[in-house]
């Protein structure tokens, strides 16, 4: 369980990192703490498993990567592990996990693949197909994106008034 | 959609860093700074090298960046905190950094999350999607080329908030049905998106 200190930290640090020379020391008069609190507070919750790190996410789109993809595969049980850290192990693979199949959608491996043109895409689909063996697969473009955001851990109570919970 | 921003090299290897992480220091700005000035001297050293030894004749200051306000003895880049700081404001302000902040495990905060695929008649997505996303949970949403056209991630308290809101959205007139996914191994989920690579892995652009 998070302390009380440790819930108000992660609560801080999913806002905007501040763009100035000491950005936890701003962090941390707002939380009413000192800077080396606050960065011990970090080094804490990292150590937990906690905190992953701070840093930038990029909007894919912006960078180049205008096909988005998820393919889904269907595994035999036994190769599954071996399947999906073969998948991990592209770089154009960015994530990779095995789920419960369900009636009407019976594949158990899932990775989403970004690529930068058709042909690009094309040939790592090639290549993926080589590595998983799959029994099946099915492609799963991404038409359009509705919502993308991090998640807003522990809101205040005020926020949840806002929030649909 | 807004044109692709020119990224330069300088930009790569900072966003390169950016993704992995910061570090946990007073002046996290600045150690990125020092990083990328070593790093993009050591390769100016190399190109000056490469190109003294076909040309000898060149002259030294010609970096692999434009020189403005740099200053300093041939081969060597010097990039400041405070261009580490601008640069970061304008690939924000360009949309190639959607947020800089923590990155949380939901699992180890205790929460609870699903991938979820809804089947959604074509004129009923505008309103599906809004009653979606509506919810502070749901984390990312997609349409995609489906019959299961809608795919979106949940992540909640615990199992019976996820399960209540899952069957809430399945209720809703604009959805006909709802799996859900749930995790039972995570082989990957990548930190940095390669910009400093060919697509296929080998050397530099």
């Amino acid at each position: 369980m998070l302390s009380e200190k440790e819930i108000r930290i992660v609560g801080a640090l999913q806002k905007e990192l501040p763009l100035e020379p000491e950005p936890y020391r701003a962090l941390a008069k707002e939380l009413s703490m000192t800077e080396e609190e606050l960065l011990a507070g970090m080094k804490a919750l990292a150590e937990k498993g906690c905190l992953k790190r701070i840093a930038a996410a990029l909007r894919h789109n912006n960078v180049g990567y205008t096909i988005n993809s998820m393919i889904v595969w269907d595994v035999p049980e036994g190769r599954v592990d071996e399947a999906g850290r073969a998948l991990a192990r592209q770089p154009q693979v960015t994530h990779c996990y095995d789920r419960n199949r369900q009636p009407g959608f019976d594949y158990n491996l899932y990775s989403m693949v970004h690529a930068r043109s058709e042909e690009e895409y094309g040939e790592l689909l090639g290549e993926l197909i080589e590595v998983v063996r799959p029994v099946k697969y099915e492609e799963l473009r991404t038409v359009a994106e509705l919502k993308k955001t991090g998640m807003r851990y522990f809101p205040s109570k005020v926020e949840e008034e806002f929030f649909r919970l | 959609m807004r044109a692709a921003y020119q990224l330069d090299d300088t930009d790569r290897r900072l966003l390169t860093i950016l993704q992995r992480g910061l570090p946990f220091v007073s002046r996290p700005y600045l150690e990125i700074a020092r990083e990328l000035s070593a790093e993009l001297s050591a390769e100016s050293l190399e190109e000056l090298s490469a190109e003294s030894s076909t040309e000898p004749s060149t002259e030294p200051s010609q970096g692999i960046l434009p020189a403005a306000g740099r200053e300093g003895f041939a081969g060597s880049v010097e990039i400041t905190e405070g261009e580490v700081l601008e640069r970061i404001a304008a690939l924000k302000e360009a949309g190639v950094i959607r947020r800089l902040s923590g990155f949380f495990d939901s699992g180890r905060l205790g929460y609870v999350s699903a991938l979820c695929a809804a089947r959604v008649r074509p004129e009923d997505l505008k309103q599906a999607a809004a009653f979606v996303n509506g919810y502070a949970g749901v984390t990312h949403n997609y349409v995609r080329e489906h019959t299961y056209n809608m795919w979106f991630t949940l992540i909640a308290r615990d199992i019976r908030e996820r399960e209540r809101i899952l069957d809430e959205i399945e209720g809703c007139p604009w959805v006909e049905q709802v799996l859900r996914f749930y995790t039972r191994s995570r082989y990957k989920i990548q930190v940095a998106f390669d910009l400093e690579h060919r697509a296929d892995g080998q050397g530099r652009r």
